[in-house]
């Protein structure tokens, strides 16, 4: 029988360590700009501070592959909690509208912030209060309590995505041709540097959700089991889960405020790491911190090299990878949910 | 808080549960000595799985109290319940897949610290618990592949993993082939044996009258009767409780074979 043991936690994660400090080297080297690895490795260096190859690295780059990593293990361990949470594979953060609750939230102090006069720094707790508004919406909404079928869950989504969008159109509107159209362009979920200086935030509540999460993971693999197994393995069911779904809504924030709605990473992740790792949260959720950075940075180095001198939003790469694994997941929860 | 004094196990005093309009249970007392095997038997609907739900305190009674080793059961954190309290429930819809060992090994969760893994002595608990139930071969297969007497064999030894001064079980031999459900009855007359006890909820009243010490039938929330096998187990009391007449043979071993008959008209 093989129990998880603290070295197989330090064996794997110290192997996802290694491949995402790769991905974040070779995030500095490829872009339009053509630079060797001497040249980031001079630069990261302090090797001729304030020229131009310096510049690229440091300034452009490296605070852009910073905000990568924040984001995606944020989006990624969040789909982590949900799933758990919820009970349901299929659930994560984006499909479900609490990435949209955030936005909202976000775009509330965006719009009419200014009138008010709350500036940037307000957005990130206004996309907290609106993912954990989402959140528990959805908890009163398809109920946390039973287990909840996959397909009341979606529809629940799917109508708080569309009052969010509603939302959002109605206040970006409201906002003006020139805001409204950048709105937008946040909206579809990209990682320009220009939001760099908000990395502390992400940071802050991604630190602060990890914090949450960690000595919960446990009781999490619990709580998949239901709530009267996990009260009978002596789970304080209420409380823990109530940590952890603010834990959720801020890793959610934090990741929807600097960076819009980029879709499916908290999905892809945790289903790749469950049938490469197995179904342990003590493993799961610091793992999918280390993938989801690594893999959002990959996909946001393609987003800036696949199409010569212009950029896709990162969310349309993560969406083009994310939606067809969706529609195969529920496909296959449905077949199975037949043969049972 | 292992008292070892000569309070009941488990005591139930006066047992109320209503939903709405609903009454499940009405004032139930029932004591489980330690060291006995108590089988609870009864119609479906008649308020079984409500009264163990009660005593691992999923469910707040609406009226009466519980007690576990004389101790009120209200002044039990989660934790330590789950010590003194392992439960096996009917089944458990289970929505990843852990493999079977991991599984068993959830038993152990109340004896570890909030970042806590398993120890080399947890994980041997959890093989003992396995091997005892035949189901060693099961440990690295998913949970989700398992049929479900498998599964329920599996939720057996993660409740004998727990290490608890008290089972609770709800009918563990659905489900389970004949050689099966007497190896799950065995197992948990064996943990009897060391002074612990055990509620089984069950509706083969032949396998409970073979294994158990005690039989208390319970019928529209209200206790009928409660006493040994032959005892309890008499034509006008399963008349009362089931409404059908049976004809109760004995085996060899002089414990009670109930072979029903047609519904009492």
């Amino acid at each position: 029988m093989i129990a998880l043991t603290r070295r197989r936690v330090a064996g794997v994660l110290f192997t996802l360590l290694l491949v995402l400090l790769l991905v974040g080297f070779a995030a500095l080297i490829v872009g339009p700009s053509a630079l060797t690895p001497s040249d980031v490795v001079g630069a990261l260096r302090g090797a001729e501070p304030g020229g131009a190859v310096a510049d690229i690295v440091l300034r452009v780059r490296l605070p852009r592959v910073q905000l990568g990593m924040l984001v995606g293990a944020s989006l990624a361990i969040a789909g982590v909690l949900f799933q758990a949470l919820l009970r349901n594979p299929l659930a994560d953060p984006f499909v479900l509208g609490v990435s949209g609750g955030a936005a909202l939230g976000a775009i509330l102090v965006l719009s009419l912030g200014a009138s008010v006069g709350l500036g940037y720094a307000a957005v990130p707790p206004a996309a907290f209060a609106g993912s954990l508004c989402a959140t528990v919406l959805l908890y009163v909404a398809a109920g946390f309590r039973g287990r909840v079928s996959a397909t009341h869950l979606l529809l629940t989504g799917v109508v708080f995505n569309a009052f969010a969008s509603a939302a959002i159109v109605f206040l970006a509107s409201l906002a003006g041709l020139m805001e409204g159209a950048r709105i937008f362009m946040w909206l579809i979920g990209s990682l320009s540097a220009s939001r760099a200086d908000m990395a502390g935030w992400v940071a802050l509540f991604l630190g602060i959700g990890l914090a949450c999460a960690i000595p919960l993971a446990r009781s999490l693999n619990l709580l998949t089991l239901g709530e009267e197994s996990a009260k009978q393995l002596g789970v304080e069911v209420e409380r823990h889960r109530r940590i952890l779904l603010v834990a959720t809504s801020l890793m959610v924030g934090a990741a929807v405020s600097v960076s819009g709605l980029i879709g499916f990473v908290g999905l892809i992740i945790p289903h790749l790491l469950r049938l490469l790792l197995g179904s342990d949260h003590r493993l799961l959720i610091p793992a999918a911190g280390f993938a989801g950075a690594a893999f959002l940075v990959v996909c946001d180095t393609v987003a800036r090299t696949l199409l010569l001198g212009r950029e896709l939003p990162v969310g349309a790469v993560t969406a083009v990878v994310g939606g067809p694994l969706f529609l195969y997941l529920l496909r296959r929860h449905q077949r199975r949910a037949f043969a049972q | 808080m292992r008292t070892g004094g000569s309070d009941p196990a488990l005591a139930f005093e006066k047992i109320g549960v209503r939903f709405g309009d609903r009454e499940i249970l009405h004032s139930v007392s029932l004591e489980l000595a330690r060291g006995e095997m108590l089988a609870l038997a009864g119609p479906n609907g008649s308020g079984k799985t409500t009264l163990l739900r009660v005593a691992s305190r999923v469910l707040t009674a609406s009226t009466g109290r519980m007690r576990v080793a004389g101790r009120s059961a209200s002044d039990f954190s989660r934790r330590e319940l789950a010590r003194e309290l392992a439960v096996v429930p009917q089944d458990a819809p289970i929505a990843f897949p852990f493999r079977a060992g991991e599984m068993v090994l959830m038993g152990r969760s109340p004896h570890l610290g909030p970042l806590g893994f398993e120890t080399a002595e947890d994980v041997k608990i959890a093989r003992e618990a396995m091997a005892r139930l035949g189901i060693e071969a099961l440990a690295e297969r998913s949970i989700l592949e398992l049929s479900g007497g498998e599964r329920k064999l599996v939720l057996v030894a993660r409740a004998l993993a727990q290490d608890a001064r008290i089972l609770l079980l709800d009918e563990p031999t659905a489900n389970l082939d004949l050689r099966h459900g007497v190896i799950v009855l065995d197992r948990v007359r064996e943990f009897v044996r060391s002074g612990r006890s055990a509620l089984v909820v069950s509706h083969d009243l032949t396998l409970a009258a073979r294994s158990c010490d005690r039989i208390a039938l319970l019928a529209r929330g209200r206790l009928v009767a409660t006493g040994t096998p032959t005892e309890v187990l008499t034509r006008e009391n399963l008349r009362a409780t089931f409404g059908i007449d049976t004809e109760l043979l004995t085996a060899s071993d002089g414990a009670p074979v109930v072979v029903p008959r047609a519904p009492a008209g």
